[in-house]
């Protein structure tokens, strides 16, 4: 019970914290409970599903993407989960290493030889987003100053999005 | 004695370094260097959107033509990182800026004794001793 308690938590803050949803392959392999496992098995999925569905929307697309419905759920998870910033922090240091883990930057510095890895258009734009909110400033400068990255970016077309993360970390940066 | 005192010496050296180096200046002189960093290359993208947009390979050598030596030397090294597979890098030559990169290919079993490259410079044929041909991504054409 407990058990499921914590998976409910964690799951609730995932979804206050994401930018705009999450899909559901992310949240399984973010919510896997050991580090051997892959992803959160389908029963419990399942059965968290079934509880928290009815405060979800469903985005319908290939991969189903889930956010939190109302503004109301949202608060009441934030004060009642996530009641303090280092909190939020935390979640957002989460996801933000997730996503850095899945932008597969290191993957592309030397394949020319073999056949090149897949872009993750979602985990590039996602990335330094979830890095500013983390205060993880250091792997951000490190991420955003990254040929390889800039150049994964253009390629799936995120060329003014990441014109704007730059802008988002300098004003961060000088406030 | 003298042994223990100077490695007692040399631990509160050492100790003072670490010191040193979390002291809150530090810290806000790193910040500065990661900010002008950013700087240079957010200049960098939005001079360059226009071309990245429709040709993202490109960003590698558009880093390359920079006259920020910094973002220069990065392109440099990425690459080399990428071309390793194929070539022999001979250091000095490729650091210098007004030499062209002197590089050896790699992976030929056999002489090489006719060499080709198609128009946009992204393919090398190479035609062997042992009457094969081999064909390689040629990225240093710059």
């Amino acid at each position: 019970m407990k058990k499921k308690k914590n998976l409910f938590l964690f799951h609730a803050s995932l979804l206050a914290v994401c930018r705009d949803g999450l899909y559901e392959t992310e949240l399984t392999a973010l919510m896997r409970r050991e580090d051997d496992e892959n992803t959160l098995p389908l029963a419990l999925w399942v059965s968290l599903y079934s509880q928290i569905k009815v405060f979800l929307r469903i985005v319908v697309t290939k991969d189903n993407k889930l956010q939190l419905v109302h503004a109301e759920t949202l608060q009441v998870v934030r004060q009642r989960y996530l009641p303090k910033n280092d909190d939020v922090i935390k979640v957002h240091s989460l996801l933000g290493a997730f996503f850095l883990s899945q932008s597969n930057v290191d993957a592309h510095r030397s394949t020319i030889n073999e056949v090149p890895p897949l872009v993750n258009r979602r985990a590039l734009s996602e990335v330094a987003h979830h890095l500013a909110a983390a205060c993880r400033w250091g792997d951000l400068s490190g991420l955003l100053t990254d040929l390889i990255f800039v150049e994964l970016r253009c390629k799936v077309g995120q060329v003014h999005e990441l014109l704007r993360d730059y802008d988002r970390l300098l004003g961060n940066n000088n406030s | 004695m003298t042994v223990f005192l100077v490695t007692t010496i040399h631990r509160t050296c050492i100790n003072f370094k670490i010191k040193k180096t979390t002291t809150p200046e530090n810290k806000a002189a790193h910040r500065y260097i990661l900010v002008a960093r950013i700087e240079t290359m957010r200049r960098f993208v939005s001079s360059n959107v226009h071309v990245f947009r429709k040709h993202p390979m490109l960003v590698t050598q558009q880093a390359l033509n920079q006259p920020d030596s910094s973002l220069a030397a990065t392109a440099k090294s990425v690459l080399l990182a990428r071309s390793s597979c194929y070539f022999q890098s001979h250091g000095e030559s490729i650091a210098t800026e007004e030499a062209a990169p002197v590089m050896t290919l790699l992976q030929q079993p056999e002489p090489v004794l006719s060499i080709a490259g198609t128009d946009d410079g992204s393919l090398v044929a190479a035609g062997l001793a042992d009457v094969c041909a081999q064909t390689c991504l040629y990225l240093l054409l710059y």
